[in-house]
């Protein structure tokens, strides 16, 4: 009813601006001549990503049938404890939790046009398939991952590159690959990070060999073993002996190659040699800086040589064993896998672990992404699960895992299920999560934006083509810097360390940043999913909560006083409202005050104003002239409707 | 409304910051305000402000505070006395030594894990970490009993800490602490533009609250709640006078080199001009102590525990000079020890089995060592001291409450130190 006159006159307010973006095409070869008048960088258009894969059309009935069978379930459990569920999201605001969950950002103007103008009435379901499908949610899911998998650009080292593993990381949710091997590949990866970029999974513990398996654990199975490590478990079965038994599994996991074997490197250690000839040719040249790094970078393999064991501490106190004594690998819980001819034991441990019999293993994945979903995990927390956890709605948790599993763990297929259930469409609530009762699914949790969401909604109101600004390609990599370093002589390292100087390094990649995507020579304008990894702490996404990635799951979506500073006064803020920004020319394009005001509550709100909106604008606009505009516009960034996801 | 709340006077604004705590959090302020006597007796003269240094990572007690020589756990690092006959410190510490009459060392420190996030977790706020509450830390707990000094500073700042701070817990949103990234930058964005003068600035804020009037009556939680006192923090903040006290660039070049041209030198700079503003706590984050590998390589621990002594034997330098050392609390903590044991990594393991920390400044005996580890620093000899009992002894001395109950928001009983007892022998 009211949402057919608001479809109706915003469909009015779009016709004008569709007409002059024709004509300022056809005028653009006029345009280029002259300087750009402002200083906010565009992007070329062209988004150097891998391709994702396309939604499969034909099962958009199986999808409905099983988000059915999802509602079917949640009504039981509301019916059960007499809950009365949330209202279902009007169109506008649909659309912008959409954008927000799939495509981790807010709609553009044209997109909110598009999808409140079309008639189709599978409309909702059609924008949740464009949306798994775009480069969007690769980098939206990407930022998913980077948090749980503690993503570093130079984890453990400044020697050791992990940006392979991350671009290996996009390319693998682009192409959709199934979870279950998408985890086995980064459990059993071999060799170096440029030829098999998975292995930047192991690497990123390299040299905490115990921590790797409590984070394995704890990531892909939403176990806690970590204070088995040092005793055992004082809240849960875990003992001592488990954790080493399952650390045994990855512990003869070599993360170097053997410097020191003569078999390997008979020319002796290539560090060492390496550095000695080099300065016998030129005894000035520095050869501790970019030199030794290609060099170390070079060492960095992962391989499964035998012989190293895992052994019990020194003073370890329990019955079951000798302090030094070596340990055999077992699994923490289920039944050992059969040993396969030729296979490491880390490939038997993966095998366990992503294995559809290991219970843990769908839960897990499947609870999270529920989660990710609804703000509120089926069982909590979801990194901690027990035995004897229980689901609100065990039924729910089956199907999902079910359905999961009969769907060869395609990730995406089981988001598209839940986004285009009714309980997951429903308004957010304004209920509070009460840890001591069990959480009830009345709707999705009012959820304050992540910081990425934050970030890269601000840059979708400020930048055109945004996703052009992609990280230097480190597809060449290998082809730059990999050497055979027992018969390298120091000109070759030489050759490499130059190349990578200038075309990898921290420096040469913000050098290239500067040139195309700063705002006033500072500020890198890319998606979050673009940027370095830490950033540093007062950089604005930080700030918003986006973690450090020193452990698992460090990010926050909690408030501080800092935040509202940077939004009262950050660069980007201001951004917004200079010339050339997308919502200042889209403000340009729209005929009158009224037209004016709808343009800036659809961009930033996803909504259309009220009257009391209106008339509180006109009036701001009408005292202040131009000065208005601003001032509504940095208002509405500044509201905490904004900030938080209906 | 923002100008009229500006002339309210002190008086009135705290009571409508109660009001606001009380309706917004079923906590009470109040009682506590008016009711020390529940607790150890605090002493005389209790410290009115506190800085606090974190070593995380987990500092290794042995190369450190409570060194080895002689012994194969003592590893490279070198013993030397202190001004204190019969005490020896790790010899990376020439600064502190110096200064050993002001020092309580507390080398009987132990606790229950060997997580990182855990054991940090534990030692700020003298609870397990758990899924269904967060606990506030100290210096929250002591802006929410004793209130701010200075009323338009935050009643605490961290700076450089990690996201999974623990901050205000359950406690109303105006005790949390503002963070602070960088000590050199001090906080951001503080000034605006220049076309936005203070009545434009009064303007703007009443258009958020009229365009999100809607959104705030649907939902009123906490969280939105929360973010709504943030706002009210930050407008008071920029028309604040002392805003100044952040920034550390105001300092002659000569007392910067003196702290040290690094995070915890400028962080411990940057704690001190707080503490002259009135700050109540000053947490200062100091990073990098997981030495698992190459612990004495020329970028290990020896180089940062040279900047952690130049930076804090400055700071009480500093303090004391300006009379500042009698009612400031200095704090070192970390979240557990390392092993006695070298790795094959040439770095120490973790180690929740015996560790060190460290007191100095008002309400503090200095010049002593509380307890001692085995001949190779692996266990503690007698009387454990809890991450509890580290924070009791921190809020005796500042005269907190210890014994009262307060209540979360959703009922549960807590004690500021949890169970903790203060070390009697360490408070003046």
């Amino acid at each position: 009813m009211n949402s057919f006159r608001r479809t109706h006159r915003f469909l009015l307010l779009l016709v004008p601006v569709v007409l002059f973006q024709a004509c300022q095409n056809q005028c653009s070869a006029q345009q280029q001549k002259q300087p750009p008048a402002s200083r906010i960088p565009r992007g070329s258009g062209t988004v150097a990503a891998p391709p994702v894969a396309p939604m499969p059309a034909g099962r958009r009935q199986a999808v409905r049938q099983a988000a059915a069978r999802i509602d079917l379930l949640i009504a039981t459990l509301h019916r059960a404890n007499g809950v009365t569920p949330t209202e279902q999201l009007d169109d506008d605001l649909f659309c912008r939790r959409a954008y927000l969950q799939i495509a981790g950002r807010i709609p553009r103007l044209e997109e909110i046009n598009r999808f409140m103008t079309s008639e189709d009435e599978d409309r909702r379901q059609k924008l949740i398939d464009r949306l798994l499908s775009s480069n969007d949610y690769v980098s939206s899911m990407f930022n998913f991952w980077s948090n749980l998998l503690r993503l570093q650009d130079h984890p453990v080292n400044n020697n050791m590159l992990a940006q392979p593993f991350h671009e290996w990381i996009r390319e693998t949710l682009a192409s959709n690959m199934p979870y279950d091997q998408w985890v086995r590949e980064m459990l059993t990866a071999e060799g170096q990070i440029w030829e098999n970029p998975a292995v930047g999974y192991t690497l990123r513990d390299s040299g905490m060999d115990l921590d790797h398996v409590d984070n394995t654990v704890q990531v892909f199975l939403g176990t806690q073993i970590g204070c088995a490590q040092c005793h055992d478990h004082p809240f849960d079965h875990w003992t001592q002996m488990n954790f080493y038994q399952m650390a045994a599994f990855t512990f003869g996991t070599q993360t170097r190659a053997p410097a020191g074997n003569r078999q390997r490197f008979s020319n002796g250690p290539p560090l060492q040699r390496l550095r000695d000839e080099m300065k016998k040719q030129n005894p000035q040249y520095n050869v501790n800086g970019v030199f030794s790094r290609v060099i170390n970078a070079n060492l960095f393999e992962v391989s499964d040589p035998k012989g190293r064991r895992l052994t019990l501490p020194h003073d370890y106190a329990y019955d079951n064993g000798k302090p030094n004594q070596p340990v055999t690998a077992s699994p923490i819980f289920g039944s050992m896998p059969k040993e396969q001819p030729g296979e490491s034991s880390r490939e038997q441990m993966a095998r366990w672990l992503t294995s559809p019999d290991n219970p843990r293993f769908t839960r897990n994945i499947v609870n999270r992404l529920w989660k990710h979903a609804f703000g509120v995990g089926l069982i909590e927390p979801v990194d901690d699960l027990h035995e004897d956890s229980a689901a609100v709605s065990p039924e729910l948790l089956q199907f999902l895992e079910d359905e999961l599993k009969r769907l060869n763990y395609d990730v995406r297929e089981l988001q598209r299920v839940i986004y285009n259930t009714t309980a997951w469409q429903r308004s957010a609530t304004a209920e509070e999560v009460d840890p001591e009762k069990p959480w009830l699914f009345p709707a999705p949790l009012l959820r304050r934006m992540t910081a990425e969401q934050i970030w890269d909604s601000l840059l979708t109101l400020a930048v055109y083509n945004v996703d052009s600004f992609t990280r230097p390609s480190m597809k060449t990599l290998a082809a730059d810097i990999d050497l055979d370093l027992n018969t390298a002589r120091p000109a070759d390292v030489r050759k490499a360390a130059e190349t990578f100087d200038a075309k990898y390094s921290r420096a040469a990649q913000s050098r290239i940043t500067r040139q195309r995507n700063t705002y006033k020579g500072k500020l890198v304008l890319a998606r979050a999913s673009e940027l370095p990894m830490p950033l540093p702490p007062d950089h604005f996404l930080r700030q918003f909560g986006q973690g450090d990635h020193e452990l698992i799951d460090s990010s926050s979506t909690d408030g501080n006083v800092a935040q509202i500073l940077t939004m009262f006064n950050g660069e980007i803020t201001h951004m917004m409202l200079e010339a050339g920004s997308v919502i200042y020319d889209n403000l340009l394009k729209a005929r009158s005050v009224d037209q004016q005001i709808r343009v800036i509550f659809y961009s930033i709100l996803g909504r259309e104003p009220s009257r009391g909106d209106e008339s509180t604008a006109e009036s701001e606009i009408r005292r202040a002239g131009s000065a208005g505009y601003g001032n509504v516009i940095w208002a509405l960034i500044n509201t905490k409707e904004f900030l938080f996801i209906q | 409304m923002l100008h009229s709340f500006r002339q309210t006077p002190p008086s009135t604004r705290r009571r409508l910051l109660e009001d606001l705590a009380r309706t917004t959090m079923g906590v009470s302020l109040l009682p506590s305000l008016s009711s020390h006597a529940a607790g150890a007796a605090p002493a005389a003269d209790a410290a009115r402000h506190v800085i606090y240094l974190y070593m995380q990572g987990a500092m290794s007690h042995i190369d450190t505070f409570d060194p080895k020589p002689g012994r194969d756990a003592g590893g490279e690092t070198r013993a030397i006395k202190t001004s204190i006959p019969g005490v020896s410190i790790g010899e990376h510490l020439p600064g502190l030594a110096r200064r050993m009459q002001d020092l309580a060392i507390i080398r009987s420190m132990t606790t229950e894990t060997g997580a990182h996030a855990q054991g940090a977790y534990l030692m700020r706020t003298s609870y397990r970490m758990l899924g269904s509450i967060r606990h506030p830390f100290l210096g929250s707990w002591l802006t929410h009993v004793k209130g701010r000094l200075n009323y338009d500073l935050p009643g605490s700042v961290v700076v450089g800490a990690p996201n999974r701070h623990p901050g205000a817990g359950y406690l109303e949103a105006g005790v949390a602490p503002a963070p602070v990234g960088d000590p050199k930058l001090g906080l951001q964005n503080t000034k605006p533009p220049k076309y936005l003068d203070e009545k434009n600035f009064e303007v703007r804020q009443k258009l958020i609250s009229r365009f999100e009037g809607k959104f705030r009556a649907r939902y009123g939680t906490t969280e939105v709640k929360n973010y709504l006192d943030y706002y009210r923090e930050a407008v008071r903040l920029l028309q604040s006078p002392d805003l100044v006290a952040f920034d550390i660039s105001q300092e002659p070049e000569k007392v910067r080199t003196a702290y040290g041209e690094n995070r915890i030198g400028q962080g411990c700079l940057l704690a001190r001009r707080l503490v002259e503003q009135k700050v109540r706590f000053i947490e200062v984050e100091f990073g990098g102590w997981d030495n698992h590998k190459d612990i004495y390589s020329s970028t290990g621990l020896p180089a940062k525990t040279a900047d952690l002594d130049q930076a804090l034997s400055t700071l009480l330098g500093d303090l004391q000079q300006r009379g500042l050392l009698d009612r400031t609390l200095v704090v070192l903590a970390t979240e557990f020890g390392r092993t006695p044991a070298i790795n094959q990594n040439a770095g120490r393991d973790h180690h929740p089995g015996a560790f060190s920390c460290l007191l100095a400044g008002a309400g503090i005996k200095g010049g002593q060592v509380i307890g001692e580890t085995d001949a190779d620093g692996k266990a503690v000899q007698d009387g454990h001291c809890y991450p509890a009992d580290l924070n009791a002894t921190i809020a005796a001395a500042c005269g907190l409450p210890l014994q009262e109950e307060f209540r979360s928001p959703s009922g549960r009983p807590f004690h500021i130190a949890n169970e903790g007892t203060p070390l009697s022998q360490v408070l003046s």
